[in-house]
């Protein structure tokens, strides 16, 4: 897909939205067979969009787990909590939506109305809560409660061709916000003002949902001796300063999907210049081995492996991890997860490059990289950072 | 712009020292041991902004998971944004993060955890969220039954029990973060104009709260075009409003009715702001009327907000002042408190019941956030929010925002 754009077109839709939803709960209901769940209750926002689509209203970081999702395996129905039906996808009924309560009793009595979850004898959960912990068992004492993750990993794991057009404009937005943002990365900016100001771009394209906090770090000149290498990811109230070694990590969500950069520039008078000499030429070394490294069949290890060929220490933040509505697993690095799991075609991974050297400082690079039979097609462009 | 400047002092440390003190006695009193918190806002609460993930999917796969030792005078930070943590938290408690979705993530988190504990606990522990694999993996490390049973609490209820009432720093805190969020809308409400986009003001709202000296953005800012009856949509459950809507790249147009609602985070505490604006065009008798009708809800429920005051007399008095029409949104309330969360207890009028508001009784540093609303069908409505602290005597406002182009109470344009 090279015609990348969010307006509607008259001669047809870029992206069909409908058939990205239908494929996607098919791809659920037959994770789920495979388990043998008869029922999913979902507390987290990623899965409940995953399985029906649906916007609705965004807030920062995670929510306490309720059940504000149900998919029924037997009538192939998704069940959503919210009031009204702005931002329900069409083939969800309004017999399907349940409404909203503060009130935990309410909530359960609701849910359990709902057709297909009473007999449900296997059930599937993505969170839990004391609370409801406490109460979910006894509502539905017949009902086995087992993790659902495992099911939903593998269904979202292999993305659709629809996702992946999602995934691509969604990068594309991104390096765009982003090279709004880069004339002004001067001397006397402060990182925290450059954030707002990524967001405020990806929001004037018609994408205010981040995927995550924008930042915009000084790297320090001095590594931290001993220690493992960390970028600072998290912008401050500091002002930038000429010649400072600059971390952007940035991000914005198309349709839920996260389309993200990362590029390491310095500060200069005229705004972000690319990096030079050893740091720019390490980088480039390791983006290199890792995006080699990461094919249909390489196992998470493989790619842990290039940091080694490279001669580069593990960095303190992941060096890959599945991108999709949001950050997916798998989650590779130090103090990720510790299993180790085999890439595939339809895999849509994120790759991050960081290096640091003493009196230089350190740098930072991604690349969101979609697995084919193929081969790897890298979704980001900015090659002027390279 | 610069960071909006503030001459009332603010001692951060103190107040985390404070709150770690006050958790610790009521983990002494419950005979609890340790504390597990995962839930944003609840760890917002006992180390204030650590600037969690904004993608909640990070939150779970990098999650900052909170350690609480009855023992201890520090807590134990499991984070992988370390240069977030609070400057004077000792490095020693400052730890690489856990991963909490696997099973052998959990092994490894448990070691980590029990490493700092000393061991497994040898007392009852507070959870308030569980990854599943924690969930269906707990009974293997400690001797309980994970289902919800005696050897596990709901550590969030413990915390909501202490943070009900605020104490003057964290009053403080939430007035700041309302004069950022406020600072920020007054630019933006001065822009609005026919032909912008819904997305348009909340980008320029993301560039002014980061300018301001916000930590984050809490929500994505609403500018809800209200359509005039209930009918036209969209469809609700229970057939009244429906109300916060997604924005999206909506065109405003000129007589368009907004319900505008954003939030933001300043040092783990929330604002909250609640207008009804109108975009290019100035109130209609009816709508100024219905604007006056709002005002004399808060102006009567102000009266009632003191000590000792039930949740039950206030929404009374609410709905006597609206002529026996209930002058809030059913899916909502008439007031909700805000802190380290953007709508936490006292909740005032919800499906909690009437019980449980005669059971709310006011007490000085309880913040309330009063949400009524009004609405004539066929005519729109108008939805403003006001934000006082409940003090020895009575209420102080923590909110300054001017109604324009509304007078809900009278000629004044701003109070």
């Amino acid at each position: 897909m090279s015609d990348l754009g969010t307006l509607a077109l008259e001669s047809g839709d870029r992206i069909d939205f409908a058939a990205m939803r239908r494929d996607r709960l098919a791809r659920t209901l037959a994770e789920m067979e495979r388990d043998g769940l008869d029922a999913l209750l979902l507390g987290h926002e990623f899965n409940a969009k995953y399985v029906s689509g649906a916007r609705r209203l965004w807030t920062v970081g995670m929510r306490p787990f309720g059940p504000g999702c149900c998919v029924v395996r037997s009538s192939a129905s998704v069940y959503l909590l919210s009031t009204w039906d702005d931002g329900i996808p069409a083939e969800i009924p309004h017999s399907n939506l349940m409404q909203t309560s503060w009130n935990p009793k309410i909530m359960l009595e609701r849910l359990l109305e709902t057709p297909g979850i009473g007999d449900a004898r296997r059930i599937g959960i993505d969170a839990m809560t004391p609370l409801f912990a406490g109460m979910l068992p006894r509502a539905l004492p017949k009902a086995e409660w087992v993790d659902a993750a495992p099911a939903l990993r593998r269904a979202r794991a292999i993305k659709t061709r629809e996702e992946v057009a999602c995934l691509r404009t969604a990068t594309a937005l991104a390096e765009g916000a982003l090279a709004a943002v880069l004339p002004e990365l001067q001397p006397g900016v402060s990182e925290r003002a450059l954030s707002g100001r990524f967001h405020e771009e990806a929001a004037l394209q018609g994408t205010p949902i981040p995927a995550f906090e924008a930042g915009f770090c000084d790297s320090p000149l001095v590594a931290t001796q001993g220690a493992v290498p960390t970028p600072r990811l998290i912008s401050q109230h500091r002002n930038l300063l000429e010649g400072d070694v600059v971390h952007c990590h940035a991000g914005l969500m198309y349709a839920g999907y996260e389309g993200a950069v990362a590029t390491t520039v310095r500060c200069t008078e005229s705004g972000a210049k690319a990096i030079e000499g050893e740091l720019a030429s390490r980088l480039r070394d390791l983006r290199g081995a890792l995006r080699a490294s990461c094919r249909p069949g390489a196992t998470t290890s493989d790619v842990a492996s290039a940091y080694r060929a490279c001669g580069e220490p593990l960095p303190g933040i992941p060096i890959l991890h599945g991108v999709g509505l949001g950050m997916e697993a798998p989650v590779v690095g130090r103090d990720c997860d510790p299993e180790v799991s085999t890439l595939e075609a339809g895999n849509v991974v994120a790759l991050y490059a960081y290096i640091e050297k003493d009196g230089l400082g350190g740098a930072l690079a991604r690349d969101t990289v979609f697995l084919t039979s193929a081969g790897a097609d890298r979704l980001n462009a900015s090659p002027d950072f390279d | 712009m610069r960071p909006l400047f503030f001459d009332q002092p603010l001692d951060l440390v103190a107040l985390r020292r404070e709150k770690h003190v006050r958790i610790t006695a009521a983990m002494e009193q419950a005979g609890i041991e340790a504390l597990w918190l995962m839930g944003p806002g609840n760890i917002r609460y006992a180390v204030g902004s650590v600037l969690l993930p904004a993608d909640a999917a990070r939150g779970v796969l990098r999650p900052v998971t909170l350690v609480i030792l009855r023992d201890q005078d520090e807590p134990h930070l499991f984070t992988p944004y370390p240069s977030a943590a609070p400057d004077d938290l000792p490095k020693a408690f400052v730890h690489p993060p856990l991963y909490l979705e696997s099973e052998s993530g959990v092994d490894e988190a448990m070691r980590r955890i029990f490493d700092v504990m000393g061991g497994p606990p040898k007392e009852k522990i507070g959870i308030d969220v569980y990854s599943p694999a924690l969930f269906f993996n707990l009974k293997r490390y400690i001797a309980v039954d994970a289902a919800g049973d005696e050897g596990v609490v709901d550590a969030s209820s413990l915390i909501a029990a202490l943070k009900i009432c605020k104490t003057d720093c964290e009053i403080e805190c939430v007035r700041r973060a309302q004069a950022i969020n406020e600072r920020a809308m007054l630019d933006i409400h001065d822009s609005l104009r026919p032909g912008l986009r819904q997305s348009d003001l909340s980008a320029f709202f993301f560039s002014r709260i980061y300018e301001l000296g916000a930590c984050a953005n809490g929500i994505d800012p609403i500018w809800q075009v209200m359509s005039p009856s209930i009918a036209d949509g969209p469809y609700t459950t229970h057939g009244d409003v429906a109300f916060p809507t997604c924005t999206s790249d909506r065109i405003l147009r000129e007589g368009d009715l907004l319900w505008v609602d954003t939030g933001i985070e300043y040092h783990g505490y929330q604002s909250d702001f609640g207008r009804t604006w109108l975009v290019g065009r100035d109130p209609s008798p009816r709508q100024q009327e219905q604007a006056k009708r709002w005002g004399d809800v808060v102006q009567a429920v102000l009266g009632e907000v003191k000590p000792g005051t039930t949740g039950g007399d206030l929404t009374r008095t609410a709905l006597e002042a609206a002529g026996g029409v209930q002058p809030w949104i059913e899916h909502f309330y008439l007031i909700h408190g805000i802190g380290s969360e953007p709508a936490e207890q006292p909740l005032i009028g919800t499906d909690l019941g009437p019980g449980f508001d005669e059971r709310t009784v006011l007490a000085p540093g309880m913040i309330l956030v009063l949400e009524p609303s009004i609405w004539d069908d066929g005519h729109g409505g108008y939805r403003s929010e006001e934000v006082v602290a409940v003090t020895e005597s009575g209420y102080q406002r923590l909110s300054e925002f001017h109604y324009a182009p509304f007078a809900p109470f009278g000629d004044e344009p701003s109070r």
